[in-house]
């Protein structure tokens, strides 16, 4: 028994979260046998609870974004293509963060129960919309007209509602990013692509689309630190998707080196292949201690404490990302270069996770900017003096 | 949301981080944080104030004396104590041999070390390596023949850690040079006093003394003085390195010279700028900070499985090639920063003395050639691999 102001802490394992993990992975496993039960593996995931986790704990979930990341791991480990990290570690639960104007606990519910699937514009560089308050509305929550286009939304073309953020315009005053949430069937959706990890991408254009008052969520400060919170969210709930994938490849690679045979004797036997073995397993070990800890802060307060443990968690996981996939591909040797091969699944997921937020150069510029880079003690708060910048 | 650490723990960490500002004597705390190395004396001095707060053995358990720290607490204490510029305590007597005497020694035995390392009125030293067994520790060749109530030792030890400053040595032995190697080796305490040792320097690529040659000759060394029975010297140095690795985390060390590097680099220009300001310094003072905040928080991680019952990937190899690279990485980019400014280290005759006490910077390149030895020491990080790879893939 362990008391709960224990596992409270960050590295001690709950658990329902070991169940939690279990229930996903039979729940992925079961949608294998598609032909046997007819249900798809989102299906599978909705009526395994999976998408209520993330739910607060009075609306049925966790609450707690480490069981969104104990889900998103085990859906890396399998390889499954699905919008669990846009609709629900991130949409479901940033509309958990903002009061609630908009029936936002309804649309939450309705994501949870599988209705409709959410998505948000997630790199900022790639989506540019303005908000133009429309003449004689309320000007302390105006009626907007939104336009502009968002390039490479993640499940763009399949999402019923979509996060937005736009700059507000209001007439004569500053500018200011304001966040909406925009029906699917407000907006033109345009170029959608497969990217090479075989999730589907799509620009969402908006043209002139009407957002009722209640559906401008935030705006100001409020609107800058909902959409970081998203990011860092996207970002962490990305971190265990990789550490599942990594998991996966390690395993997979370790059963190979030990039935394939040359010179007459397994690979495994070699010891310049295990020694590179054993650094993806370091690399893996690195990749889940800070893909939890950045679950474990994700929800704190401190912004400065987030930012921290979320750039420390992107910056270790795209290195071990780019190491664990490409080493993976050298051991297996040709045939590690085969469509076919097991592997190249996860390779390819890999390298669009190392790449969707910027690879660890860009967490490498976010550390050095912020009061980040005097964090040694990440997850706990730092003082801010003496920044190496 | 989660915490890394329990309010317990947190109070914890204050009561220690009141106790090393109000005890750690303000000479060794200035020499720490500057670079310097801790003499004999810096760590007998620090070693009597911690026994007298109950601490001298402060990896032990009540039952030994100690004060029984949980795993994590022992975590906070090494991190805060070496933040502060504390000196580490000699490990070879608190850390490697009184494990193995609490394990496998009889009471006298325990009655007689324990409380002498803990007080460090016993400074050990550690006699496993030798010329020729190295990574292959259980080729060692130092005899011990039996001679009614002695062994007579014949041998030598290399690469020993402060052997010129130690009162004793732990040795493994060849005691049956039938049957497997390792079931022919015992564990035995000598003291340093013994007729028949010879200390002679070693001088490593820093200009340093700090690893010997220990030679033995005919020396005599009572059978009471063995640990366990004859031939299970490889099992007590087995349990210890199962152990003791578990702590190898060295981060607070690590903090520490982040912190210097920082102060250093304050004081230099390059291009007519700080050197801090130079993005590509930046970006590598940003790196091995992050992988320090990874490496910190695995071994905490492992700690916590451990308290747990549950064991969470491979502890003490990993922490020991992560640890011992990021300490390699933080002294080249320490001597890198201040750049040529890391070349002076000597002054000319008549006294040759090292410069290292009159300038901080003198101190950056020696502890770069130093810290080599990091990847190397406590099972080179080839071994450590060897170990890691046997568990993976059996």
């Amino acid at each position: 028994m362990q008391d709960t102001t224990r596992s409270d802490l960050v590295f001690v394992s709950r658990e329902e979260y070991d169940l939690l993990s279990d229930m996903v992975g039979r729940a992925v496993e079961r949608s294998t046998r598609k032909a046997s039960t007819g249900r798809s593996v989102w299906e599978q995931l909705v009526d395994a609870g999976a998408l209520s986790a993330a739910l607060s704990e009075a609306e049925g979930g966790f609450g707690d974004a480490r069981a969104v990341s104990v889900i998103a791991e085990m859906l890396g480990y399998h390889g499954i293509v699905s919008p669990f990290i846009p609709s629900s570690a991130v949409v479901t639960r940033a509309l958990s963060r903002v009061p609630d104007p908009s029936g936002s606990i309804e649309i939450r519910q309705r994501i949870a129960g599988g209705e409709i699937v959410a998505t948000l514009p997630i790199i900022p560089h790639l989506s540019a919309i303005s908000a133009t308050p429309v003449e004689s509305s309320n000007t302390i929550v105006p009626a907007c007209s939104l336009s502009g286009r968002a390039q490479l939304v993640p499940f763009g073309a399949e999402a019923g509602i979509i996060l937005i953020e736009a700059t507000l315009m209001p007439p004569g005053q500053t500018s200011e990013p304001a966040v909406f949430l925009i029906d699917k069937d407000d907006v033109k959706v345009e170029n959608s692509v497969i990217g090479i990890d075989g999730f589907p991408y799509a620009d969402v254009v908006l043209d002139g689309v009407a957002a009722a008052p209640a559906r401008l969520l935030c705006r100001g400060d409020g609107a800058r630190d909902l959409m970081e919170w998203c990011r860092d969210a996207y970002l962490t709930t990305l971190c265990a998707d990789a550490l599942g994938a990594m998991s996966r490849l390690v395993a997979i690679t370790g059963d190979y080196l030990k039935v394939r045979h040359q010179f007459g004797a397994p690979l495994a036997s070699y010891q310049a292949l295990r020694h590179r073995f054993v650094d993806m397993d370091i690399a893996v070990t690195q990749t889940r201690t800070v893909a939890e800890m950045a679950a474990g802060v994700l929800d704190d307060n401190d912004a400065d404490t987030r930012r921290n443990a979320v750039t420390t968690a992107h910056y270790i996981t795209v290195r071990a990302a780019f190491h664990v996939s490409q080493e993976a591909v050298q051991l297996h040797g040709a045939i590690g270069m085969a469509e076919e091969t097991p592997i190249s699944g996860y390779f390819k997921r890999l390298l669009a996770i190392s790449l969707l937020f910027g690879d660890e150069d860009s967490a490498l510029n976010r550390y050095t900017a912020g009061a980040a880079c005097d964090g040694l003690d990440a997850g706990r708060p730092a003082p801010r003096s003496g920044c190496c910048g | 949301m989660a915490r890394l650490f329990a309010p317990e723990e947190e109070t914890f960490r204050r009561e220690v981080q009141e106790f090393l500002s109000t005890r750690l004597p303000a000479d060794i705390r200035e020499r720490m944080l500057t670079g310097a190395r801790a003499s004999r004396e810096d760590k007998v001095r620090w070693s009597k104030i911690l026994h007298s707060r109950g601490w001298g053995g402060y990896t032990w358990p009540t039952e030994f004396g100690g004060p029984g720290f949980t795993p994590v607490q022992r975590y906070i204490f090494e991190d805060v104590a070496a933040q502060a510029g504390a000196p580490e305590v000699v490990p070879f007597g608190q850390k490697m041999v009184a494990p193995v005497i609490m394990a496998f020694g009889n009471d006298t035995q325990k009655e007689f070390y324990l409380p002498r390392i803990a007080s460090l009125e016993h400074y050990w030293c550690q006699g496993y390596s030798e010329p020729g067994s190295g990574s292959d520790l259980a080729s060692l060749k130092t005899r011990a023949v039996r001679d009614g109530d002695d062994y007579v030792v014949s041998g030598q030890k290399a690469w020993t850690t402060e052997a010129q400053d130690a009162d004793w040595i732990f040795c493994l032995v060849r005691t049956s040079n039938t049957g497997r190697k390792q079931d022919g080796i015992t564990f035995l305490l000598i003291d340093m006093r013994t007729p028949g040792i010879t200390v002679r320097p070693i001088i490593t690529i820093d200009g340093a003394h700090e690893i010997n040659e220990v030679w033995f000759e005919d020396v005599r060394v009572p059978v009471k003085n063995r640990i366990g029975e004859e031939g299970q010297g490889w099992t007590c140095a087995k349990y210890l390195l199962e152990k003791e690795r578990l702590n190898f985390g060295g981060m607070g060390f690590c903090k520490r010279e982040v912190a210097r590097l920082k102060r250093l680099a304050a004081g230099v220009q390059r291009a007519g700028r700080p050197v801090l300001e130079d993005p590509l310094v930046k970006a590598r003072l940003a790196a091995i900070e992050m992988r320090i905040i990874a490496t910190d928080l695995t071994n905490l991680r492992f700690l916590r499985a451990a308290e747990c019952g549950k064991t969470a990937g491979l502890p003490a190899p990993y922490l020991k090639i992560l640890s011992s690279h990021l300490q390699q990485d933080i002294a080249e980019l320490q001597m890198r920063t201040i750049g040529a400014q890391a070349l002076a280290v000597r002054s000319v005759a008549p006294t040759n003395q090292r410069l290292e006490l009159a300038s901080e910077e003198a101190t950056v390149a020696p502890t770069y050639c130093n810290l080599r030895k990091t990847t190397i020491y406590a099972g080179s990080n080839e071994i450590q691999r060897n170990i890691a790879a046997k568990n993976l893939l059996g």
